[in-house]
């Protein structure tokens, strides 16, 4: 075969060769993200911390005052404590007393400082039960608590919180108790202290609050159609004042927090369960207002989840 | 004195009335502009080009073919089948020669049996002077030789070219000279009775002889030229062969092409909605033109004077890189999740569940889209032979009787989609059919043997229709510039 036969058999493969970049089909995930959760919410929450500060024993036969460790004093009479029926126990009662400072706590207790299109900012939020060898007890009389505040803001209202299914949590406006500014002697520091004073007659979560003006603002929280509040909590965990605020269920995946003001800076936390003791977490701080919020819920052990909360 | 300027009344009283008028755009006016623009799509090469590109094609080939009274000797093809209507055409002129001998030889005897009569010979003197040729022959050969001389003579003035009204008949009767011709030399060989009868029927087709002019004859005589072809057989050479190939009274000879053909595709995007500029953009960002090429077979029938027409299968693959890169894709799948061990020694259960998730993350992939298209083509041409080469030209329609794609896009709405044709959940973007398609030529063939010619083919094609469907916001359309490389093998 000569050069002339040679060259165009070699010319037509030459033009044959583009600049060929080898095929790639590659994928490197970051999140992974369940599309339809089957686990119950509730799960994460017993998993975190509810023992109380302090739990006292004391005779209810003679009237006493607590003191916890923030100060707060609970001036309690004589034959406060009755049994469910009203007869007065007798003998020694167990008091325990947990002052709720945290977004950990609010949260651990399932706890939203949200009215409707309201929030609330806390001044003083506890949990507190009496129970005599494990039977629960009930006030008869009202009890009288202070707790000194620095920096005292306005009229503060004393509401009372309970978690009940299906509505969630709620907060229902002490009929009894006005809470206002005073001045006693503390009986550790014995000097004169400044506070608030409130009455109350209820146990269980309470809180002494401002409440805020509604406003327009809302965050939206949008995941998955399966996402509902049974398998999924998601909380503004706002930092500046110590609020948790939990998201409403709307329906088809899509969450929201009405009536927040503008400024306020803090945390979106959304857990989810995907499936049982399979927990998914994403978070991200905001200053509100802010934008609509798609979470990727990525796996992460809860101890994990518990120490970011305790973080806040 | 200067001139004062003209005052016109009319035009100032129109001024003032309508210098503060004014009208408000006409409703949808916008939208109307949009839609004219709209439907003013782009097409680089129209049916009016096409046709105009034919009809040049056809004239050129009719002006070289006919305008010029061109001849076989002339034509462009070296093929036996060729070659050998070459060697028939060549026969009149043979026949013509042998005609003068026979003439001179034989046909001296008749010539002058009917010197004193009419001037062209009966079917009676021919057979006479056939019988006297043998005769002759037969007895001695140089009293033949002094009867030729004595007959040339006689053949320069009388005839010695046959006028037949058909090219047949002609032919016939060169045939017919020629075995005059055998026998006048065989006498020796065969019956008087047999030249007769021979002679005979060559006599039944000899109708008219025309005169050559005395001085045509004297050249030819003295070997320094040949006689002139009458002009009735320059007539007869263009219209038939004497041979068995005179069935293909147009058809030259056949032959096939098998070529593999590198192209560069043109493509080009347009949107059909304004809203779908982007889209189309994002399209031509992410994908790019790689390589693309043809192979076919054609048939080939080669005319006389040159035109050609070619049939045959053809496929083209035109490949695409496609390039995406998304740094927030997602992928869905089902993974298998333990949810609880248990230790019972020496058992260990373990209690699997499974989920189904989505990953997000980054993204890339570099594929190649190929679209392919099967043709038929259906092609006109015209071949000038150039020795050794064969230029020709060709144009024609590319009827497509398939295609098929693979690969993937993005759809309007950014998702990566699937476009490969075999698939159910494929994206409904293409059609299975795009018609036909415009291509235009121009070959060299190189001769490396009598039959096998290399072949070297620039072409241009153009699709006439976009591949996509109708709904599809985005009309793809292509040009192909390519150079055919193949191989012709003549029959």
């Amino acid at each position: 075969m000569t050069l002339k036969q040679l060259l165009f058999p070699v010319s037509a493969l030459l033009l044959f060769l583009p600049a060929c970049e080898k095929e790639r089909d590659e994928f490197t995930p970051v999140d992974s993200v369940p599309l339809y959760p089957r686990g119950q919410i509730g799960n994460f929450f017993l998993g975190m911390d509810q023992a109380p500060d302090t739990v006292f024993t004391v005779n209810n036969q003679s009237g006493f005052k607590l003191r916890s460790h923030t100060g707060v004093l609970v001036e309690i009479e004589p034959e406060t404590f009755g049994i469910p029926g009203g007869a007065p126990a007798e003998g020694t009662i167990h008091i325990a007393w947990k002052e709720i400072r945290t977004l950990y706590d609010q949260v651990s207790r399932r706890m939203s400082l949200r009215l409707d299109n309201q929030w609330m900012r806390p001044y003083l939020l506890f949990e507190w039960s009496a129970h005599q060898e494990g039977t629960p007890l009930e006030l008869r009389k009202p009890v009288v608590i202070k707790w000194p505040e620095n920096q005292p803001a306005g009229a503060l209202q004393l509401w009372h919180g309970q978690w009940s299914e299906p509505s969630g949590f709620t907060w229902n406006l002490s009929s009894t108790g006005g809470v206002s500014l005073s001045t006693w002697v503390d009986p550790v520091q014995g000097s004169g202290t400044n506070g608030y004073l409130v009455s109350t007659d209820q146990t269980g979560i309470s809180g002494a609050v401002l409440v805020e003006d509604a406003r327009t603002d809302s965050l939206q929280a949008t995941f998955f159609p399966a996402y509902s509040k049974t398998n999924t909590a998601v909380y503004f965990l706002d930092t500046d004042h110590g609020s948790a605020l939990a998201f409403r269920d709307n329906g088809a995946g899509l969450f929201i927090l009405p009536g927040l003001p503008a400024g306020r800076n803090g945390r979106v936390v959304c857990v989810t369960e995907a499936i049982r003791y399979r927990f998914y977490s994403s978070w991200k701080d905001i200053t509100t207002p802010s934008p609509g919020w798609e979470p990727r819920p990525t796996e992460r052990q809860l101890p994990v989840v518990y120490e970011m909360l305790r973080g806040l | 004195m200067m001139s004062e300027p003209k005052k016109y009344q009319m035009d100032d009283l129109l001024r003032q009335r309508v210098k503060d008028a004014s009208a408000p755009v006409p409703h949808g006016m916008w939208e109307k502009i949009l839609d004219a623009r709209r439907n003013q799509r782009y097409y680089p090469v129209s049916w009016i080009g096409f046709s105009a590109m034919v009809l040049v094609t056809a004239a050129f080939a009719g002006w070289v073919t006919f305008g010029e009274n061109r001849t076989h000797a002339d034509l462009p093809l070296e093929k036996p089948g060729v070659e050998q209507t070459h060697e028939s055409l060549e026969r009149p002129t043979a026949s013509l020669r042998t005609a003068e001998k026979d003439l001179q030889n034989g046909f001296s005897a008749a010539s002058e049996a009917d010197r004193g009569g009419a001037e062209t010979p009966t079917r009676d003197v021919r057979q006479k002077a056939a019988g006297q040729i043998s005769r002759t022959n037969r007895a001695s050969g140089e009293s033949g030789q002094i009867e030729n001389k004595a007959g040339k003579e006689v053949a320069r003035q009388e005839d010695i070219r046959p006028s037949s009204a058909t090219g047949d008949r002609g032919i016939t009767v060169s045939e017919a000279l020629m075995s005059g011709q055998e026998s006048a030399f065989s006498s020796s060989l065969q019956d008087e009775n047999q030249v007769l009868a021979r002679s005979k029927d060559f006599t039944g087709e000899w109708t008219v002889l025309e005169r050559a002019k005395p001085s045509e004859v004297v050249a030819h005589s003295q070997g320094q030229a040949d006689l002139p072809v009458p002009p009735f057989m320059a007539a007869q050479q263009r219209r038939s062969s004497p041979s068995c190939y005179s069935f293909h009274t147009f058809l030259r000879g056949l032959s096939v092409d098998g070529y593999l053909a590198p192209e560069y595709a043109i493509r080009q995007l347009v949107y059909k909605e304004p809203g779908m500029g982007e889209y189309a953009a994002m399209r031509d960002e992410t994908e790019s033109y790689s390589f693309a090429f043809s192979a076919g077979f054609r048939a080939n029938a080669h005319f006389k004077g040159g035109l050609a027409l070619r049939t045959g299968v053809v496929y083209t693959d035109i490949v695409e890189k496609f390039r995406y890169a998304d740094p927030d894709a997602e992928v869905r799948r089902i993974i298998t999740v333990n949810i609880d061990t248990i230790y019972n020694p020496p058992d260990v259960i373990i209690n699997v569940d499974t989920l189904s998730i989505v990953e997000y993350g980054a993204y890339d992939k570099v594929g190649y889209n190929r679209y392919r298209f099967y043709d038929v083509p259906l092609l006109l041409g015209y071949e000038l032979d150039r020795g050794r080469w064969i230029v020709h030209i060709n144009t024609g329609l590319m009827l497509n009787i398939g295609t098929s794609r693979r690969g993937q896009i993005l759809d309007p709405q950014s998702n990566l989609v699937s476009i490969h044709s075999g698939e159910n959940s494929s994206y409904p973007a293409f059609r299975s059919k795009v018609g036909s398609s415009l291509l235009m030529s121009l070959g060299f063939n190189y001769a490396v043997r009598p039959k096998l010619h290399l072949l070297l083919e620039p072409q241009f094609r153009v699709w006439m229709k976009p591949l996509n469907l109708e709904d599809y916001p985005v009309d793809q359309k292509y040009m192909n510039i390519g150079l055919a490389m193949g191989v012709r093998q003549y029959f």
